[in-house]
Formats: C-alpha cells, sequence, structure tokens
C-alpha cells in the first residue's frame, strides 16, 4: 500500500454554516471511500486567510484544496468575472443544470488554462438579492444610492451600470457602515441577510436576484499532480457527488421560506422589475473581454 | 548612566519621536518614502471620510490602496528601523557582555549570531517573495486592477536591503573579531 | 503541544539572544515550517508575513501614534501640565497627582504607554526635583502612571488585540477608557495617602487669570480626545477614520494654533512616526508566520483540551500569572500578538468575554512595563532621571501594587470593561 496522502483545505465559513457542513461531508466521503488513504484536513473560518489568500495559496502550494465564492477568481483569471456576471440564469436550479452541462465544462476548461488551478466543482449557493431602506422596483429607485457590493470589478460595473454608487468594503463591516449611514443598501443571498441580521438594518427586500454566484471547489495543480488516479477519481466523484446533492437540496429548500421569515422579520418584500435592471447591464459580457464573451456565447449555446 | 539603560533605549526609542537622524541617501530617501506612505494613508482614509458623508459618492479604491500602503509602510519602515537599529530587541544579554567589558570576543560572537539570525529571515523573504512574483505575475488586484506585484514587491525588496546590510554587517563583525584575536 | 512548547522555548531564546523581536520570528517560524510543515516554507513565510501587513484596521497604529507625536512636537505636553495643576495642583502632593492627570490627558491623545513616559517624564521629573520631590519617585511615579496611555482609548495594545482576536477596534477602544480611569484614580489617591504619609509639598494656588489662560490653551488639545472617542462611539467614523481625522487634527492645531511645530520640521516627525509604528506593524505582520504554525499544528485546540475544566475565574487567574512572567522579559504587544491565539479559543469556550478577555491581557502587558527586569516604561524614565533601574523600580513598588490591585478589579469585574459597549 502507498502511504496516505493528506491535503490542506481552508475556507472562511464558521463550521456551523451549511456550507461548512458541506465541505466536511465532502471530506468525510473522500475519506471513507478511499479507506483513509486519501485525507482532508479541513480549516475552516479564514485560519488559513482570507478567500483571496487561500486562493493564492493554491498557485504557491501552501493550501491545497480552496472551498469558496468562484467570483474571487477574478484577481487571477477572465473566469472570475464571468462567474459572477448578472441576469445569466433565472434561478438556482437553471444556473445548476448548465454549471453540470457545457457550461460548467466550459469554465471548468477556463480555470484550468488560465490559472495553475483546476476546479474540482461548483457548488450551488442562492441568487443575491438586493437590501435597502426605501423602495424600488427599477433602476431609477436606486440612482446614487450607495450600495455594498463585494471587491470584484465586475460587481463594481453592474452596479455602476444600474446608476447605483457602489462601495467596496469587507462584509464585516456591513452592519456598521448601514447603521452610520454610510452605506444605503447591500446585496448577498438570502440566507446571508438572514443570518447576519440584516433586517435589523434594512426596511426593504427588493428580489433582484441580479446574480447567481456558485461556490467553487478547487484545488492546486502542484497538489494535484501529488496524486494517482484513482485518488483523483476519489476527489472528483465526492466533489460532484452526496455532499453537493445535499447542499442543493439545503438551498432550495431555505429559499422556500426564507423570504417568509425574512418578511415576519419586518422586511417589505418587493418583486422589482428585472427586465428594467438586466436592460442596463446587457454590454457586460462584452466589454469582460474574449474568455468572458465565449463563455457568455456558451450559456447560450442551441 | 549604565550600559544597560542606554542599549534600552535604542531599544524603545521606537516610541520616542524625532530621535535618531538618518545619513547617507538610502536611509534618507526610506525616511522620505515612509513619511511620504503615511501621509498618504491619513490622506485616502480622509478622503474617504468626505467622499463618503459629504460628496455621498464613496471611492471604490480607498480601502484597497490603504491595504497597500500599509503593506509598504511595514516593510520600507521595517527596513529603515533595521539600518537605524530602532527595531524592538531584548539587549539584556549583550549589554550584560557589555558592561562585564567592552569590546569583548564574546560580545563580539553574539552580535554575529544575532546578524546572521537576522540574515536567515531577510533571505525568507526575499527567496520567498521571487518565488510568489514569479507565480502571480499575471495576477491583478480587484479595485485598482494594479499588478499584484505592488503587494508582493515590499516582502522582497525588503528582504533583498536587509540581507546586504546584514552581510555587510557580519562581515565587518568577523573581521574585527580576527582583528581582536590576534590583538 | 510538544511543537508548540518546542516552538516558544525557541522563540524566546532567540529573542533573549537580542534578535529583533519580528525577525526573531521570521526565523524561527521558518525554522519550525521546514521541520513540522510539508509545504514551501519561503512562499509560506513571505506570503503571511504580507498578509500580516495587508490590513486596513491596522491603518489604526501609525496614524494614533502620528497623532501623538505631531501633538506632541506642537507643545502640547506643557500646556496639559498647566491644565492639570488648576484642579490638582494645590492638593498634598499636588505635583504628583498633576503627573497622573497629565498622563491621562495625554493617553487621550497618544496611543502608546512609552510616548507617554518620555514626553511627560522630560517635562515633569526634573521639575518635581525642583519643588522637592525624590527624583527616583519622579521616575517611579511617571512610568506607572504612563500604563494608562496603552489602555485609555487611543490605544495600540487594545487595536492589537482586536486584530488579533478578530474584534471590533471601536468596541474594544470604548472598552479600555473605564479600566484606565479606575488605574489612574488608583494611582492618584496611593500620591496622596503618600503625601501625607512622606509630607510631600504642595503648590501655590495659580491666580485665576493664569488659571484661565491654561484652560484656554489645552482646549484644542483636549478637544482631540472628544472628537476621536465621540466620533467612535457615536459610529460616526470607523475607528480607522478617526484615527485620519485625529492625525490631521493634530496637524492642524499644532501647526496653526500652538505654532510650535514648524511646517519644515513635519516631514521629520512624519517620517519618525512612521519607522516607530512600522515597528510594532513588523512585528504584527511577522506573528502572522507563528499564527499559521499555531493553526496547522493545532495548538490553540491543544490548550483548550488542556484548559477545558478551569472555571472562568480560574482560567482568567491562570492567564494574568502566565502574562505577568511574559510580561517581565517581553514587549507587549508582541506578547499580544502571540498569546492572543493560543489563549482567546479558551476564552470564548470558558464563556469569558472577548472585549473583557482584551482588556485584561493588554492591562496585565502594561504592567509588565514597570516591571524589571524588562520594563520598557522603567527604563525610559530612569533614563531621564539618570537614577538606576532598580532604584525605580524600588520606588516603584507602591505603585506597582496598586497597578495589581487595578487589575485583579478589572479581572474579576467584567461589567468595568463592558459596561460603556452594551
Ligand atoms: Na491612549
Ligand atoms: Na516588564
Amino acid at each position: 500500500d502507498e502511504a496516505p496522502v493528506t491535503l490542506t483545505l481552508g475556507h472562511t465559513w464558521s463550521v456551523t454554516d451549511a456550507n461548512a457542513q458541506a465541505v466536511q461531508d465532502f471530506a468525510d466521503e473522500v475519506a471513507e471511500v478511499s479507506d483513509g488513504n486519501l485525507r482532508i484536513e479541513i480549516y475552516p473560518g479564514g485560519q488559513l486567510g482570507e478567500d483571496i489568500e487561500i486562493l493564492e495559496g493554491l498557485g504557491l502550494e501552501t493550501v491545497d484544496i480552496w472551498v469558496g465564492g468562484s467570483g474571487v477568481y477574478s484577481q487571477m483569471s477572465p473566469v472570475g468575472q464571468f462567474l459572477v456576471l448578472p441576469f445569466l440564469f433565472d434561478d438556482l436550479e437553471e444556473a445548476m443544470t448548465h454549471y453540470d452541462g457545457e457550461l460548467g465544462e466550459a469554465v471548468e476548461r477556463q480555470v484550468a488554462e488560465t490559472s495553475n488551478t483546476r476546479l474540482l466543482s461548483l457548488w450551488p449557493r442562492g441568487p443575491r438579492h438586493l437590501t435597502l431602506n426605501t423602495e424600488a422596483t427599477t433602476p431609477e429607485d436606486i440612482s446614487g444610492l450607495r450600495i455594498r457590493v463585494p471587491e470584484n470589478p465586475m460587481s463594481l460595473q453592474t452596479w455602476a451600470g444600474f446608476d447605483a454608487s457602489p462601495t467596496p468594503m469587507p462584509f464585516g463591516d456591513i452592519m456598521t457602515a448601514l447603521e452610520q449611514g454610510a452605506l444605503e443598501g447591500q446585496e448577498n443571498p438570502l440566507e446571508t441577510i438572514h443570518s447576519a441580521g440584516l433586517p435589523t438594518a434594512q426596511s426593504h427586500l427588493i428580489l433582484t436576484a441580479h446574480v447567481i454566484e456558485p461556490t467553487a471547489l478547487s484545488i492546486g495543480d502542484a497538489a494535484w499532480a501529488r496524486l494517482d488516479e484513482e485518488q483523483r477519481q476519489i476527489l472528483e466523484e465526492a466533489a460532484s457527488g452526496t455532499a453537493r446533492d445535499e447542499l442543493l437540496a439545503h438551498v432550495l429548500e431555505r429559499e422556500e421560506v426564507l423570504v417568509d421569515e425574512l418578511a415576519d422579520e419586518g422586511m417589505t418584500v418587493i418583486e422589482p422589475d428585472r427586465d428594467a435592471f438586466a436592460a442596463r447591464v446587457e454590454d457586460l459580457p462584452e466589454m469582460a473581454g474574449p474568455e468572458v464573451a465565449a463563455l457568455y456565447e456558451t450559456r447560450w449555446a442551441r | 548612566m549604565s550600559t544597560q539603560s542606554r542599549e534600552h533605549r535604542r531599544a524603545t526609542s521606537a516610541s520616542a519621536a524625532g530621535e535618531a537622524s538618518l545619513t547617507g541617501w538610502l536611509d534618507k530617501t526610506m525616511g522620505a518614502l515612509c513619511a511620504l506612505i503615511l501621509a498618504a494613508i491619513a490622506g485616502v482614509l480622509c478622503l474617504q471620510v468626505v467622499m463618503r458623508y459629504v460628496v455621498e459618492n464613496p471611492l471604490i479604491w480607498a480601502d484597497e490602496a490603504a491595504r497597500l500602503l500599509m503593506v509598504w509602510l511595514t516593510f520600507a519602515g521595517a527596513t529603515l528601523a533595521y539600518r537605524t537599529k530602532s527595531h524592538i530587541a531584548i539587549t539584556i544579554l549583550l549589554d550584560t557582555i557589555l558592561a562585564a567589558r567592552q569590546d569583548s570576543l564574546a560580545a563580539r560572537i553574539l552580535k554575529v549570531l544575532i546578524e546572521a539570525i537576522v540574515v536567515i529571515a531577510a533571505a525568507a523573504l526575499l527567496i520567498g517573495g521571487l518565488v510568489i512574483l514569479t507565480r502571480t505575475a499575471d495576477h491583478t488586484t480587484p479595485a485598482l486592477q494594479l499588478p499584484i506585484a505592488v503587494l508582493f514587491l515590499p516582502a522582497a525588496l525588503s528582504g533583498a536591503v536587509v540581507l546586504g546590510t546584514a552581510l555587510r554587517g557580519v562581515v565587518v563583525g568577523l573581521s574585527a573579531q580576527r582583528k581582536g584575536g590576534r590583538s | 503541544m510538544t511543537t508548540g512548547i518546542l516552538l516558544l522555548v525557541t522563540l524566546f531564546l532567540i529573542i533573549l539572544l537580542g534578535v529583533p523581536v519580528a525577525y526573531a520570528f521570521i526565523a524561527v517560524g521558518l525554522l519550525f515550517i521546514l521541520l513540522t510543515l510539508d509545504v514551501p516554507a519561503f512562499s509560506l513565510v513571505t506570503q503571511s508575513t504580507t498578509a500580516g501587513a495587508d490590513s486596513v484596521p491596522m491603518t489604526a497604529i501609525p496614524l494614533f501614534l502620528l497623532a501623538g507625536s505631531l501633538m506632541n512636537a506642537g507643545g502640547i505636553t506643557r500646556r496639559l501640565i498647566d491644565f492639570a495643576g488648576i484642579f490638582f495642583g494645590r492638593l498634598p502632593g499636588g505635583l504628583g497627582v498633576v503627573n497622573v492627570g497629565t498622563n491621562v490627558m495625554f493617553a487621550g491623545l497618544s496611543g502608546s504607554a512609552i510616548a507617554g513616559a518620555s514626553a511627560i517624564g522630560k517635562a515633569m521629573i526634573p521639575e518635581m526635583e525642583e519643588r522637592g520631590y525624590p527624583r527616583r519617585f519622579g521616575a517611579a511615579l511617571t512610568s506607572s502612571a504612563s500604563i494608562v496611555g496603552g489602555v485609555i482609548p487611543p490605544a495600540i495594545p487594545l487595536v492589537v488585540y482586536a486584530i488579533a482576536a478578530n474584534e471590533d477596534i471601536r468596541v474594544l477602544l470604548t472598552a479600555g477608557l473605564l479600566p484606565g480611569l479606575l488605574i489612574a484614580a488608583l494611582f492618584a489617591v496611593t500620591v496622596l495617602v503618600l503625601a501625607a504619609v512622606q509630607g510631600l509639598p504642595r503648590q501655590a494656588r495659580p491666580s485665576m487669570r493664569a488659571a484661565l489662560l491654561a484652560a484656554r490653551d489645552s482646549i484644542p488639545a483636549l478637544l482631540m480626545p472628544v472628537i476621536i472617542l465621540g466620533g467612535i462611539m457615536s459610529g460616526l467614523f470607523t475607528a480607522t477614520e478617526a484615527a485620519a481625522i485625529a492625525a490631521i487634527y493634530a496637524l492642524l492645531v499644532s501647526t496653526l494654533y500652538y505654532r510650535e511645530l514648524n511646517w519644515r520640521k513635519i516631514p521629520a516627525v512624519i517620517s519618525e512616526a512612521a519607522r516607530s509604528s512600522a515597528v510594532i506593524l513588523f512585528i504584527i505582520a511577522a506573528a502572522a508566520v507563528l499564527g499559521q504554525i499555531f493553526v496547522r499544528t493545532g495548538l490553540p485546540a491543544a490548550v483548550s483540551e488542556n484548559l477545558e475544566g478551569l472555571t472562568p475565574i480560574v482560567f482568567l487567574l491562570l492567564v494574568n500569572v502566565i502574562l505577568l512572567l511574559v510580561g517581565t522579559f517581553m514587549e507587549a504587544n508582541a506578547a499580544i500578538i502571540i498569546f492572543t491565539p493560543l489563549l482567546l479559543p479558551t476564552a470564548t469556550a470558558l464563556g469569558v468575554d472577548p472585549v473583557h478577555f482584551g482588556v485584561v491581557i493588554v492591562v496585565n502587558l502594561m504592567i509588565g512595563l514597570i516591571t524589571p527586569p524588562i520594563g520598557m516604561s522603567l527604563f525610559v524614565t530612569s533614563d531621564i532621571a539618570k537614577v538606576s533601574i532598580l532604584e525605580v523600580a524600588k520606588a516603584n513598588l507602591p505603585f506597582l501594587g496598586i497597578a495589581l490591585a487595578a487589575l485583579s478589579v478589572i479581572t474579576f469585574l467584567p461589567e468595568l470593561s463592558l459596561w460603556l459597549v452594551q
């Protein structure tokens, strides 16, 4: 028998988060299927650094596997811009169907070509929605409002396209910034809006579903090279196996009830004119360069 | 005044303003650079307050700029502090040896040993910096879209300057020791 | 656990050799990564150190230091002393109480205890001697009173703890106010008692006109703590923004109002503040290397496992004993950055509030500034007074005792730290 291989995995969720639980399930399955021959050591809660540091770490061989928001790739690959393009999909199921098919393969190819990492799988995360302290159904209603966005050029361009005033800041500062009036709104998946306690700071939930950013499960090229064929197969199958299916089921189930829960907590829920928002950012895929445009075409092929 | 407290004032001068004067073009340049960086940090943050509360249109690059400037400040300042011997160090052992006899062999050996350990640390920053710079050559920062080298260059540069300074110190120390051994 | 203990012991030995603390962190870190971890050591060292410096919250450290330096270069210390003299000068041992009061006000401008010891020591130790106080007494009192500089906001050690613990800097700074004032109040009472026992002199009553002048003159300086603390507590500014505003405010007051800081001297003051703070910043950045080793060898978890049966009080007592020992020979910010990640998980698991824990750690290590053999504040004042460290340390015994008593109160009364932040 060969000596067992241990891979280090870093993510930034707290251990109680549903994503962290799915990561744990994935690691357990790998250990079980490989008979303990392949072990994954998980470092949760940003112990190995912020998302971007862990992802850089894959190329530097200081970390083996990263799980986190796929838009973080934008620092090293155009594919990171594509994965946070607005209005690519109408709902999560549609997105996951595409990422399970040709589009997913094209994304994987681009990740492999443009970074020194390899995508094992794309995991589901709920669509992002807008919260505000005012009513809004069209882009005109949010003109000039200071909205917190993740530090990603595509997110900035999207919200600039809506004519808002996009403000990148760390997630942890959102509540304070809202309370002190430095921000008028923010955008996140329902689960995050709920767990971060945003209903205490924001009155309106605008169901824009403007972005569906999948979670990337990535391994560094160097770590991949250390594995034999069998271990690679185990890793790939587990990455797209039960852990992912259960996470998808969990997210879909939560999406059903979360809107009601947020309404119960006092938020006014608004169905906006999504087409009006989408019309403002139609040209983003082309502006983002040939790689993003190519993936965009794959998305709409046939 | 005892040698001990003199040595320690050096160790504590970190917090007392305006004590050491800078000599040589390298130190003067680095001193000016540090001042500029710190002024820029204060400027960026104040500008952000104005843009946020007065103009109501916050800068998207302010956070990233402040963070990058902090990395430059840390490494440029640390390099200068090394060259001006104002890093925090516990010099009690050296002081005791020096108090017993100025310019003793033991003191010179200890000084060389200290420099050697600094050389190891500086070499780690330089080598690691070069490896990272090569491997992340085509990456960019999220907000300013600058080459990621702006993030990792300071560590490598600082490693190089400190390495050079320390090696020179070790060579000088060793030759002094040889001379001292003969006399 | 064995690896962790070995690492700490090696680290202390290397530091005791006299290697600059930050370089010791990196060199020892490199060695242990090579020996115990299966990762490219050079890349991990450089990536961690860079990531350790790559932080917006950390900007508060150079900016608070700069604000203090500018104010001090602008001739602020003299004015604060005159202002404190109006209120406390006529008490028995008045100049001693003035010393404590000046330290409190200076603490509201400056983030560093040692800066306070140096600035106030230079002004007050000679003056106290002139008025009949033994020189060692002036040096001892100044060094002790200066420790409130690291507890009363703005306070760099609390910022360093907040960064190490990933807590809100604003909350930590606010939490430090009452404990800092308590320490100062106890020192003032001690001076009064000693004055009664030893017959220390009191000052003449200042004329009404002189008092009014002193008060008017110190208002712009005293507004600075109001701006910092008010801005932070009301949520108007982040801690970082408050620090930047404090620096700009200090620049304007010392150049335009006091006019003692010549525009041409400003670059030198900024440059020195940058270098001084970089010394602390580099320690924090380099400690990130050790942090990676701690995490990857599971050290905090092992510490937790060994301490999990303790009650919170016993745990805090144990922490006090450990840190008082550590504080006798280690620099405060370096100790905070090493011990916070090791002890905080246990503290949280035992139900100790992380903010209260931070205040306890910081007060503890500030006491380390006045305990030999490595008491930075003692060094500074004994050097100014030209009295041996041993003599100052002896004269300081009553104040050290009082500081320890204050530490017990702060440890056993979490409300004192948490009252303002809840
Ligand atoms: Na202070
Ligand atoms: Na001490």
